[in-house]
C-alpha cells in the first residue's frame, strides 16, 4: 500500500522563494497497517509481553492440571487450555493493549499521536490489533509448550471454528483494551489500577473457574465479560457441535466495548486539546 | 544525619564516616518509610493492591474447590494467603533498589556509612509490613466470602512463619533484581520468581519433596513456611520448618549481599556506575 504524494506550498522566508514541499501522505489503511506492525515489533522487544504471556499461561496451566486428582479427558483438557489461553490473553492485554496510551504518555509521544494528520483512532486501532495478535500468539505458543510438558492431548473438533473463535478473541481483546486504556490514561495511577483490574476479570470471566462456582447474583456480571462467551464458544468449537450463539454474544459485547471506548477516547482527546492538558494528565 | 559529636571541621569536610552506625540505620529506615509512603499513596495504590490481592486469593481458593472439593479449597486458601504476602514483598522489594536507579541517586547510596545492600534492606522494612497487611486482607476477605474465617483465625499463631516467609521473600526480591537493574528485563525476573513460587512452593499444588522439582521448591522462599503452617494446623511440630525458612532467608540475603557488592565493584572498575547496562 503506497501513500499518495501531495504538494504543499510553503511561503518563502526572507530572500528565499516560495517552495513546494512534496510530502508523502499515507492513506488511512497504510497508517493502520504501519501502526499495527510497529506495535507488534515493539511488543516483541518488551519483556512484559513474555512476563505476562508466557509465565501466566504456564502458571495457570500448572495450577489447573497439577491440582486435579482425577485424570483429564480430552474434553476437560481442551476446556482447561482454552480457559487458560483466554485468561493469560487478558493478563497480557492489560500490559499490552491497555498500556499503549499510557506508555505513549510516558514516552512523550502521546500529543503527536493524537494530533497527527491521520485520525488518532485509526492509528490506535492498528496498534491495539497488533498488540492483541502478538499477545495471543505468545500465549498459544506457550500453551503448546505446556501441552508437551504435561503430555496433554486436547480435542480439535472443528479447527475452523477454533480459528474463528481466536480471531474474535483478538477483536474482542482490542475492543476491551481500547475501552479500558482510554479510561485509565487520564489517571496517574494507571499501573496500580491496571494491576487491580486484571484479576477480577479472570475471576468472573468464566475462563479458569467455571461459572457454576460463582454465586448466582454475580453471574450476570460474568455475562458482561466477552471472555465468558468466548470460552463457551471455543469449548463447543473444539468439543462439537458448534453453538454460534456465544460467538454472536461475544461479538455484540465487543462491539459495545468498542463503541463506548471510541466515545471515551474522543471525549478524552477533545477535552485534552480544548484545555491544553495533553501532557498534564 | 551528622552526629552531634562531629566537629565543625568534620561537617565541612563531609566526614560522614564518623556518623554512628545506629544513627545511620535509624535514618535509613526512616527514609525507607518516607519513600514507601510517597510511592504508595493509600487510596489509589494500596487500596487497589488490596483489591487485587483479595480477588487473586479468592480465585486461587475457588480453583482449589473446583479441583478437589472443600478440602482442596482449604488447602488452596492457606497457600493463597501465604502467597499474597510473599509475592507483594518480592515485588515491592524489587522496587527499592530500582528507585535509586530510576532517580539517578545511586551515588548517594554509595556515600552512606552502610554498604548499599544494607541500605536497601533497611529501606525495605516497610515492605514487610505491606506483605503482612496483604496476608491479613486475603485471609479476612476470602475467609469471610467463602466461610473460611475460622480457618483464617486458626492460622493466627503462625505469624512467626508468615514473618519468616516475608523475610525470605524480601531477600529473594533483593537478589533477583540486582543483575537486571538498568536493563529491560526487570519485570521478567520478578514475575518469573512469583510464578515459580505459585507452582513449586506447595501453596496451591501439592508438593513432592523428592526429585529436581522438590529441590527447586526447597530453596524457594515460602515453601517451608507453608509446610510449617500446614503442620501447625495438623497439630504437628513446626519449629523445624520455621528454622528452615529462616535459613533460606539468610542464604538468599547472603547471596544478595554478594551480588550488590560485586555490582558495586564492577561499577567502580568501569566508572559507569553499578547499575548501568
Amino acid at each position: 500500500m503506497n501513500g499518495a504524494e501531495t504538494g504543499i506550498r510553503r511561503p518563502g522566508r526572507g530572500d528565499r522563494p516560495e517552495i513546494e514541499v512534496r510530502r508523502r501522505r499515507a492513506n488511512a489503511w497504510f497508517a493502520f497497517w504501519t501502526a499495527g506492525r510497529m506495535q507488534f515489533r515493539l511488543g516483541l522487544r518488551h519483556s512484559m509481553t513474555y512476563a505476562a504471556g508466557v509465565l501466566n499461561s504456564l502458571m495457570f496451566l500448572s495450577i489447573l492440571v497439577l491440582s486435579r486428582r482425577e485424570p483429564l479427558d480430552p474434553g476437560s483438557t481442551t476446556a482447561i487450555l482454552t480457559g487458560t489461553a483466554l485468561a493469560a490473553f487478558w493478563a497480557s492485554s492489560v500490559w499490552g493493549g491497555v498500556a499503549i496510551l499510557r506508555r505513549e504518555r510516558w514516552m512523550g509521544v502521546f500529543g503527536r499521536s493524537i494530533t497527527g494528520v491521520q485520525d488518532p483512532l485509526v492509528l490506535l486501532t492498528g496498534k491495539l490489533l497488533g498488540a492483541s495478535v502478538l499477545n495471543l500468539a505468545v500465549v498459544v505458543a506457550s500453551l503448546a509448550v505446556g501441552c508437551l510438558i504435561f503430555g496433554l492431548r486436547p480435542a480439535f473438533g472443528s479447527p475452523l471454528g477454533a480459528l474463528l473463535g481466536f480471531a474474535t478473541v483478538v477483536l474482542s481483546g482490542a475492543a476491551a483494551s481500547l475501552l479500558v486504556g482510554a479510561l485509565l490514561v487520564v489517571s496517574r495511577h494507571g499501573v496500580a489500577i491496571s494491576n487491580a483490574i486484571g484479576v477480577p476479570i479472570s475471576l468472573l470471566g468464566g475462563t479458569l473457574l467455571p461459572l457454576t462456582f460463582l454465586p448466582e447474583p454475580v453471574t450476570w456480571l460474568s455475562r458482561l465479560i466477552s471472555l465468558s462467551w468466548l470460552q463457551d464458544f471455543l469449548h463447543t468449537a473444539t468439543a462439537g457441535p458448534i453453538d454460534w450463539t456465544p460467538l454472536g454474544c461475544a461479538l455484540a459485547l465487543s462491539l459495545a466495548y468498542a463503541a463506548i471506548g471510541v466515545f471515551v477516547f474522543r471525549r478524552m482527546v477533545d477535552r485534552a486539546r480544548r484545555d491544553a492538558t495533553l501532557d498534564l494528565f | 544525619m551528622i552526629s552531634s559529636e562531629a566537629t565543625a571541621d568534620d561537617r565541612r569536610l563531609g566526614a560522614y564516616a564518623r556518623v554512628p552506625i545506629r544513627e545511620s540505620v535509624a535514618a535509613t529506615v526512616r527514609l525507607g518509610v518516607l519513600l514507601y509512603r510517597r510511592e504508595n499513596p493509600f487510596r489509589p495504590v494500596i487500596l487497589s493492591e488490596w483489591f487485587r490481592v483479595a480477588c487473586l486469593s479468592l480465585l486461587f481458593t475457588l480453583l482449589g474447590v473446583a479441583a478437589a472439593g472443600e478440602a482442596g479449597g482449604n488447602f488452596a486458601f492457606i497457600g493463597s494467603v501465604m502467597l499474597a504476602g510473599a509475592e507483594s514483598t518480592i515485588g515491592l522489594m524489587c522496587d527499592v533498589p530500582m528507585r535509586d536507579r530510576m532517580d539517578g541517586t545511586y551515588w548517594r547510596v554509595r556515600g552512606s556509612r552502610l554498604p548499599p545492600c544494607a541500605t536497601f534492606a533497611l529501606r525495605g522494612i516497610p515492605v514487610l509490613g505491606a506483605g503482612l497487611a496483604d496476608c491479613a486482607v486475603a485471609a479476612a476477605t476470602v475467609g469471610l466470602l467463602t466461610g473460611r474465617l475460622p480457618l483464617a483465625i486458626s492460622m493466627l499463631p503462625a505469624v512467626p512463619l508468615v514473618l519468616a516467609s516475608l523475610l525470605s521473600g524480601a531477600a529473594v526480591g533483593l537478589f533477583v533484581i540486582a543483575p537486571v537493574i538498568g536493563t529491560r528485563y526487570d519485570t521478567l525476573t520478578y514475575n518469573t520468581v512469583s510464578s515459580l513460587l505459585v507452582v513449586f512452593s506447595g501453596a496451591l499444588v501439592p508438593r513432592s519433596a523428592e526429585g529436581a522439582l522438590g529441590a527447586v521448591g526447597a530453596v524457594l522462599p515460602l515453601t517451608h513456611a507453608i509446610e510449617g503452617i500446614r503442620a501447625m494446623l495438623a497439630g504437628e511440630p513446626w519449629l523445624a520448618d520455621l528454622g528452615l525458612e529462616l535459613l533460606v532467608a539468610a542464604a538468599w540475603a547472603l547471596i544478595a549481599a554478594f551480588m550488590y557488592t560485586a555490582m558495586d565493584r564492577r561499577g567502580m572498575k568501569t566508572g559507569r556506575g553499578a547499575f548501568e547496562a
